[in-house]
């Protein structure tokens, strides 16, 4: 159980039960290596062609600055964002939030579920991660809870399957 | 659901019809028509540009080519079709190059639409659409239109649960061939033929056609060159014609009727589409003005119905099932509305004005933004210049969301979206306060899971066995056995 982040989501988007359950910490490790990879094959990338292209000394020193400072912030907001993330489990429905600049909170009856996806690509498999989608019969509920513990999301899936199954709603 | 088997099991010896002799000869004359319809106007033009005998040969033969084809694969295609519809199943069968073998439960029909293209028209013809719920309508093409009409009625009455006999079906009364009602039907709302010419011509394709036309012509004329003028003002003018035809072709006599078992929506000039409205599976209704409308007073209704996709249905102009009312006044959105869910009247709604501080946010007409929320169901409605006002009800709501941006954070506001089954609908309500959206969201599940027990609970009533037993009990009952077998 994490409290609140320091910034506080107001209570529009404060838990529905005690706390928000996070995600795993190793998300977050994944988000910042990812940060790092992607943005740093940019920067190289940019900068080898910006030497190449202009010739000179400075273009590429003010983006490879440029880019530094860049990921460096997109490295802080990686913790912000991971904070932002939470679910939380009623005896009737599930809830997610997420977001940082756009917040989201998206709340599911479990009879209205007719699937519970759990999803691991092979980067989120390396970390030994796996997220959970709901499937409703509704194209726009989107509730998708990445990077849980495989673990914790199978036995997360497995619970959600159970109550969905009990309290199962028509269409 | 339907089952389908590569070969079809061995049923008990039964009376299996053929659709209607004429079938084949209704299918080439539709593939004619869509041919001449895609490549008419470039032939047309070949032909007027170099008119010789070769090339009207080359045209009559292509066009008998295809004649042959359809008629011959039309032909073979009528005889290795059968249906069966009796008092124990619907089965039908095709066994030209695929064989398939769909057998449908009664108490999966969710509607029967009856679609009479042009020709088949003229031939006393109709298909049957089965819809199940799922995949594409089940099809028999073609029958004569009383037997279309006939069978029709009387799936709809086991698809609600009556343990009606075919036999007992046939008596009860018929819908006349034209406008497909019945003595017992009663129309809750006819589109009047101005206010669907009206609601086209004030459309914005209409009035941009119609000023490209102007510009050319005023441009062609003061160069002196009236022939270049009418060469330029041409295709916008085939656009304008084509925009109103097709609105008034597509909704021509579009009527919305309550029959004995629920509401019918028929309407088409040359393809007369009549398709059943099934109540329980509308998730939401859609009332739209756009901004030309709103002197006219007129306003499009459009529903969502689980399963059913209309934008297949749109492209082959078969049914707009998902229209309640094309084009129509306020009375008549109020009698389509309190026909769908009685007891609703979208004009004695008591709205709720959204925060004002989203002034900052919506300057102008801020005012119309309102959302009412019962404990049936959930409206919201907005726009000045477009004004659209969505109904859901709290039974058919799958999720909630809160949503909130930057701006809308800084004045301490929020959006909350209830998420219906994909559609026209998507019920959204911006520019709440924070308390107040919070509260919506959330006491929304409540309101949705007691809207569901309560229907529940209803329909438990409904099926609970009448005090009396029916007329033809027996039939009933072995056609129960039957189905279940």
């Amino acid at each position: 159980m994490s409290e609140l982040p320091a910034e506080g989501l107001g209570s529009l988007f404060s838990p529905p039960t005690e706390a928000w359950i996070p995600l795993s910490p190793r998300y977050r490790a994944l988000k910042h290596r990812m940060v790092l990879l992607v943005w740093g094959c940019w920067a190289v990338l940019t900068v080898v062609a910006l030497a190449l292209a202009t010739g000179r000394w400075w273009p590429p020193v003010v983006a490879a600055v440029a880019f530094a400072a860049w990921i460096a912030y997109r490295y802080r907001r990686v913790g912000r964002s991971y904070r932002a993330w939470g679910y939380a489990e009623r005896d009737t429905d599930l809830y997610v939030r997420s977001g940082l600049l756009f917040r989201r909170l998206v709340a599911v009856p479990y009879g209205r579920m007719q699937v519970v996806e759990v999803e691991s690509g092979p980067i989120e498999r390396h970390f030994g991660l796996a997220s959970v989608k709901l499937v409703t019969a509704s194209a726009s509920t989107d509730a998708r809870i990445p990077g849980l513990d495989a673990a914790a999301a199978a036995m997360l899936r497995d619970r959600l399957t159970v109550k969905g199954e009990t309290q199962a709603a028509g269409l | 659901m339907s089952e389908s088997s590569p070969v079809p099991v061995a049923a008990p010896v039964k009376q299996a019809q053929r659709p209607h002799p004429l079938t084949p000869l209704a299918k080439g004359w539709i593939s004619l028509v869509a041919i001449v319809v895609v490549f008419g106007q470039d032939l047309f033009r070949q032909l007027s540009r170099h008119p010789s005998l070769r090339s009207i040969g080359i045209l009559a033969g292509i066009v008998g080519l295809v004649l042959v084809v359809s008629l011959g694969s039309g032909f073979f295609t009528w005889r290795t079709t059968r249906f069966v519809i009796d008092d124990e199943e619907v089965r039908i069968e095709h066994r030209f190059i695929h064989h398939t073998s769909d057998r449908m439960q009664f108490s999966k029909i969710q509607g029967v639409d009856v679609v009479q293209p042009f020709a088949a028209r003229l031939m006393g013809l109709a298909a049957l659409h089965v819809d199940v719920g799922a995949g594409a309508a089940k099809r028999i093409e073609f029958l004569s239109r009383a037997q279309a009409y006939a069978l029709r009625d009387y799936l709809i009455a086991r698809a609600h649960g009556d343990r009606i006999s075919l036999a007992a079906s046939a008596t009860l009364p018929q819908a006349d061939a034209w406008h497909d009602r019945a003595v017992t039907d009663r129309v809750i709302v006819a589109a009047r033929p101005e206010n669907l010419i009206l609601s086209s011509v004030a459309s914005t394709g209409f009035l941009v056609a119609t000023a490209w036309a102007l510009v050319a012509l005023v441009v062609g004329i003061s160069h002196g060159s009236l022939a270049a003028a009418l060469g330029a003002a041409f295709p916008a003018g085939a656009t304008m014609v084509s925009i109103v035809g097709h609105q008034t072709i597509r909704h021509w006599h579009f009527t919305l009727t309550r029959t004995r078992k629920g509401l019918r929506v028929a309407h088409g000039v040359t393809t007369l589409t009549s398709a059943s409205v099934p109540i329980d599976r509308i998730q939401g209704v859609l009332v739209t003005q756009s901004p030309l409308w709103r002197p006219f007073g007129i306003h499009k209704v459009a529903m969502d119905v689980l399963g059913r996709s209309f934008a297949h249905e749109r492209d082959e102009q078969s049914a707009g099932g998902g229209v309640l009312v094309p084009a129509g006044t306020r009375d008549d959105v109020r009698a389509a509305v309190g026909a769908i869910w009685p007891g609703t009247d979208l004009d004695r709604v008591e709205w709720t004005p959204v925060d004002p501080r989203a002034r900052w946010l919506h300057p102008i007409g801020l005012r119309w933004h309102q959302w009412h929320v019962d404990e049936r169901f959930a409206i919201s409605r907005g726009g000045l210049l477009a004004p659209c006002l969505t109904v859901v009800p709290h039974a058919r709501v799958q999720s909630v969301a809160i949503r909130q941006g930057p701006l809308q954070r800084a004045l301490g506001l929020a959006t909350v979206e209830l998420h219906s089954s994909p559609g026209v609908v998507r019920w959204r309500r911006r520019y709440l306060d924070e308390a107040t959206a919070r509260w919506l969201a959330l006491s929304e599940l409540d309101r949705g899971r007691a809207a569901r027990a309560q229907e529940q609970e209803l329909r438990r009533l409904q099926e609970l066995p009448p005090p009396r037993a029916p007329a033809t009990p027996t039939v009933g009952r072995d056609a129960e056995t039957g189905v279940r077998a």
